[in-house]
């Protein structure tokens, strides 16, 4: 049984996409504090690496496309192995949300609302979202391209306005750090912002793809959200050079600089807000695939009664997830590549052999 | 302490509410599947306890085994 019978078009899956990778840009001091200067080379490894991965998604997508990721697992391993890793995506779909959310609150209140305690910022941001999750997938993704569209544009202007700040010898020296960072590097963007994709599992069943649209939306919008990071990061590493890794939001201290007289300083409050933006939106559907996951596992399609109490329980598990950013970021850079990866890479594939092999089985049957 | 269990009593009033009187049971499953752990999540939390992160439990569990940069 479907639990949100919603529809969406392939652009809103698309620029969903796009908005998903671009509001990881907020987050790129993970990655720079490894990687450095080479950090614009681990965009494109990352991406190179993932393509194989976007093929798995999509094959997944084509191989039963009116079921979602829970249904599939159901599916393919059965009703009991299918639950048990089903409670493991609930789980993953959950600390995700709540991570996100944590980002969120501290990241408003780093920047615009100092006096403002940051749980108060995580209750009044799910507050938000959860009305757009009690509407459905439709109301989720609507404002998608507006967003997508926006932080291009910004994006563009800023390194426009940076361009007198840029200097490319801060690129140099390149491939110079040991091999274990750039494996590390690569490792942790596969997983953090591109691997999270496969939440998109979860909604494929609201878009009617066939498989050239499938692949056409997919990529154009992986494509697109790897370029708008790459773009940040090599502005990031033109401006602030051996520097970049003394921050813990490169991003915000580059748009700092901008300095065109006395007219056109302080950007960073502008991006500050489109960024709070894309995270929110980042969190809409997080939170929206966390409850349709819980409906799914328990098959009722009461979707709009259980988002509340979701969302009181993102709040809570945000809040005792981690004791300080810095063990956040910690964990993020050197454990948490090992404990999504059998999440976003292992059980899909295992998903997807086994899936092809039992729609194998019942074609030859039939 | 009062105010949190307002919040609690009114998401339950709001949401679990109509799902009584829709008689969906599965619905009151899955509903008081999250709003317990909520619920005693954010007493402990007021009550300024030490909850165990759950996340921090399962990146112990992968550094013991050897899977950490």
């Amino acid at each position: 049984m479907r639990v949100d019978k919603g529809l969406i078009t392939g652009n809103q899956f698309m620029f969903s996409i796009i908005c998903f990778i671009q509001s990881s840009s907020l987050l790129t001091s993970f990655l720079t504090s490894v990687t450095l200067q080479d950090s614009w080379l681990i965009v494109i490894f990352g991406a190179i690496f993932f393509i194989p991965v976007i093929f798995i998604y999509r094959e997944i997508m084509l191989l039963f496309p009116d079921k979602n990721l829970i249904q599939i697992l159901d599916e393919v391993y059965g009703p009991i192995l299918g639950k048990v890793f089903g409670i493991i995506y609930i789980w993953f779909f959950l600390s995700l949300t709540s991570l996100n959310v944590l980002d969120l609150g501290d990241f408003t209140k780093l920047t615009i609302m100092h006096e403002t305690p940051s749980v108060v910022l995580m209750i009044m941001c799910v507050l938000v979202a959860s009305i757009a999750v009690r509407h459905g997938i439709g109301l989720v993704t609507k404002y998608s391209t507006f967003f997508s569209v926006t932080v291009s544009c910004l994006l563009i202007i800023s390194v426009l306005l940076l361009l007198n700040q840029i200097k490319l010898e801060n690129f140099l020296p390149i491939l110079s750090l040991p091999f274990k960072k750039y494996v590390q590097g690569t490792h942790l963007i596969t997983t953090i912002p591109f691997g999270e994709l496969l939440v998109f599992l979860m909604i494929h069943p609201s878009v009617k793809l066939n498989r050239k649209q499938a692949t056409k939306y997919l990529f154009w919008g992986f494509g697109l959200g790897t370029v708008s990071i790459l773009v940040v990061l090599c502005q990031n590493i033109a401006v602030l050079g051996n520097m970049l890794d003394m921050f813990a939001l490169p991003t915000l201290v580059t748009l700092r600089l901008i300095n065109l007289g006395e007219a056109l300083s302080r950007m960073e409050v502008l991006f500050s807000v489109i960024l709070i933006m894309l995270l929110f939106f980042k969190i809409s559907v997080l939170y929206y695939v966390s409850v349709l996951a819980v409906s799914q596992m328990f098959n009722t399609n009461q979707l709009r009664y259980l988002s509340l109490a979701a969302g009181a329980l993102i709040v809570c598990y945000a809040l005792t997830l981690y004791p300080s950013p810095v063990e956040h970021a910690e964990s993020a850079k050197n454990i948490t590549p090992f404990v999504w990866t059998p999440i976003e890479f292992l059980i899909p594939l295992l998903t997807l052999i086994l899936g092809k092999f039992k729609k194998r089985k019942q074609l030859k049957e039939a | 302490m009062l105010v949190l269990l307002l919040v609690f009593a009114l998401i339950a009033l709001i949401d679990f509410g109509p799902l009584v009187r829709k008689k969906s049971r599965r619905g009151m499953i899955g509903f008081l599947t999250l709003f317990t752990p909520a619920l005693i999540l954010a007493i402990l939390l007021r009550n300024k306890s030490e909850v165990p992160s759950l996340l921090q439990a399962v990146d112990n569990f992968f550094k013991a085994l050897g899977f950490s940069y």
